[in-house]
């Protein structure tokens, strides 16, 4: 991905909290943390910052609440060189933050806060604006801006990308319908297909759907399927890991940001994985997002 | 595959602007009346009493709903314009009261009532219901077979959609009774298949099923939990029933209880349901308050209104559009239509000709 492509990332932005303990909390008392740091996330964000990161344009369409929070989320979106131009700070709203306790052998406890009365209208999302963008990908946590941003996509014939993973109800049809490409985690596709063969669960999508159907397997990479029924795999890169958080919204992300660039569906899984598995390899969440320069490397030594 | 005007245009009646159906059942007539009459202690449910509780549970309930289910003794005749024009109307046809015999039930008619009727009284649709049992008498089934090819045909002659409700029931010679309308005790996924498949045969003129769970509502695993091999297992029974009814089908609900039915309702939607049609399952619950007319509305709203607003959003997420149903259409954006479009739609009909308006 040399060129600066465009892409638009639509969804949520959010802070963890994250707490280092001895042992997870048991009981209704105090409880000591050895660290803390604050690490921004949420999967439309994570991949932003790793379009970013790879040398693309990354923009963010996104709510944040006009609180402490909303304004630390952003600041760390600009320093990751994140255009955070369409990242709209709702008035009265608040941000979406989780305290995230993790003791020594990886564990975690989440208590997560989302402002459900952030307004669900996505009608103010610059859409307009697409025809200078290259690609656009979106989560589902704010199912109203996923059909909107990705429709527009879609109209303007540019990949529209749809991260289809677990949330409180079910895949939209209609946003999975508007994209050219949706990538399903492996629990997503079993929770919406009822199939536990993700080969059947696939073909249940392509039908549904129509275009080109993936679904990330975690250390197994990444199995995919289009109007030929055929399906293909693109194998995980084999890497030591010590922190897979975030790993799938990497691989989202180095995947659309590779589409915009032009490449084709099979090189853009290859980009995505490698990318992915990088950043398996090191600790402290956007921090362990490759550049891509390592990324470029790394794919070079595995040949 | 294209359909006739008038079974093209019924069906979009019924279903929201993408094609699913949200639609609510306000036929029942046995369930209300027991309870009206147990709750007064009267031999007979007054039909003031009853249509108290269909107008409440129109005027509550419609908003949600793509269209509702009446029928032409009480919830027609009071209740219908508490509806919106926009809401699509189907009537019932079929008596709820079955003849018992030993070699099975048998279905008829309401007196005084036909698929004639339910067109020139401005039904969207035309919906029966037959309890049916494979295995019951042949001459039972054959009874049954009869009912439903005879109004299929009407609803041909009419050009009105044909909504067919299939219930399997117990035999008298099963261990398991029941004459309520509820789901069979004794109820087994094979005979509600092999219903399904009779019914299917295009000589009945079926154009949307109303089906029941193959797999007892009870016994239904949460379709989001871990138990990945008893939700492959039950969701290849309806994958099953999908595949055997060959159109677009609704679930029904059949007493069933409201997280019952979401369960069953989501393995439907994998299986390629476009919708639901469901009564009890919506607003028994707040029933139970009658004859408190005042606090059975209040109830319908704060728990039928917001178990429609969940069922909505998963038939939203999760339901075919019956246009895109393989019978008719594909994914690819063709959608069902009017059968032969063309310059001389207007020589249909031709059984008609004699008669001047």
């Amino acid at each position: 991905m040399s060129a600066r492509e465009a892409v638009a990332c639509v969804g949520i932005a959010v802070m963890d909290l994250v707490f280092e303990v001895d042992v997870l909390p048991d009981g209704p008392t105090k409880h000591f943390a050895s660290s803390y740091r604050e690490i921004g996330g949420g999967p439309a964000a994570n991949a932003a910052v790793t379009i970013a990161r790879l040398g693309g344009d990354a923009h963010l369409w996104a709510r944040v609440g006009d609180d402490h929070w909303g304004r630390r989320i952003v600041d760390g979106l600009q320093a990751d060189g994140v255009d955070v131009g369409a990242v709209r700070p709702i008035q009265d709203g608040r941000s979406g933050v989780s305290a995230v306790m993790v003791d020594g052998a990886g564990e975690r406890m989440i208590v997560n806060f989302s402002d459900r009365t952030l307004p669900a209208d996505a009608a103010w999302l610059p859409v307009e604006t697409l025809s200078r963008f290259s690609a656009v990908l979106s989560d589902l946590r704010w199912p109203e801006a996923a059909f909107r941003a990705l429709r527009a996509a879609r109209d303007l014939g540019i990949p529209a990308v749809l991260d289809a993973d677990v949330t409180d109800r079910q895949i939209p049809l209609a946003a999975a319908e508007a994209a050219s490409h949706v990538v399903f985690s492996e629990p997503a596709l079993a929770r919406w297909s009822g199939r536990g063969d993700t080969a059947d669960g696939l073909k249940m999508a392509v039908d549904r759907f129509g275009g080109w159907v993936a679904v990330t397997v975690g250390s197994q990479g990444a199995y995919w399927t289009a109007e030929d029924e055929a399906v293909h795999h693109q194998p995980a890169f084999q890497v030591t890991a010590v922190d897979t958080l975030g790993a799938g919204d990497v691989f989202h992300g180095a995947f659309a940001g590779a589409l915009a660039a032009g490449q084709a569906e099979t090189d853009a899984l290859r980009w995505a994985a490698g990318a992915a598995a990088l950043k398996c390899t090191r600790p402290g969440g956007r921090a362990g997002i490759p550049t891509e320069d390592e990324l470029r490397r790394f794919l070079e030594e595995q040949g | 595959m294209g359909l006739s005007p008038g079974k093209l245009w019924g069906l979009r009646r019924l279903a929201d602007d993408e094609g699913r159906f949200k639609m609510t059942a306000v036929d029942q007539r046995p369930p209300i009346k027991n309870l009206i009459k147990n709750r007064r202690g009267t031999e007979e449910a007054s039909y003031g009493d009853v249509a108290a509780v269909k107008q409440t549970l129109v005027r509550e309930l419609a908003p949600s709903s793509s269209a509702l289910l009446l029928d032409p003794h009480v919830a027609f005749p009071t209740a219908v314009s508490l509806m919106s024009p926009k809401q699509g109307l189907i009537l019932t046809l079929e008596d709820s009261i079955f003849r018992e015999t030993q070699g099975g039930r048998l279905s008829a008619e309401i007196d005084h009532w036909s698929v004639a009727k339910i067109k020139r009284a401005g039904g969207d649709a035309v919906k029966v219901l037959a309890w049916y049992r494979p295995d019951a008498d042949p001459a039972v089934c054959r009874h049954q077979e009869d009912f439903v090819a005879r109004i299929g045909d009407a609803c041909r002659r009419y050009d009105i959609p044909f909504v067919f409700e299939l219930l399997v029931y117990p035999l008298p010679s099963d261990a398991a009774q029941t004459k309520d309308y509820v789901e069979d005790p004794g109820k087994r996924p094979e005979l509600v298949l092999e219903s399904v498949e009779r019914f299917a045969d295009p000589r009945f003129g079926v154009d949307l099923f109303k089906l029941e769970s193959p797999v007892k509502a009870a016994e239904v695993p949460d379709p989001d939990g871990d138990d990945a091999e008893a939700i492959a297992a039950t969701q290849a029974w309806f994958d099953r029933l999908s595949t055997l009814a060959g159109r677009p089908w609704v679930m029904l609900s059949a007493g069933a209880g409201m997280d019952a039915f979401r369960r069953v309702l989501t393995y439907a939607y994998r299986a390629g349901a476009s919708g639901y049609l469901a009564g009890r399952a919506i607003w028994w619950q707040a029933f139970q308050s009658f004859p408190d007319m005042h606090e059975m509305a209040a109830a319908l709203r704060s728990t039928g209104v917001p178990y429609m607003g969940a069922l909505n959003t998963l038939t939203d997420d999760l339901a075919t559009p019956w246009p895109k149903h393989p019978r008719y259409g594909d994914t690819a954006g063709i959608i069902a239509g009017i059968e032969n479009a063309d310059g001389d739609f207007r020589t249909r009909y031709a059984d008609f000709d004699g008669e001047t308006g």
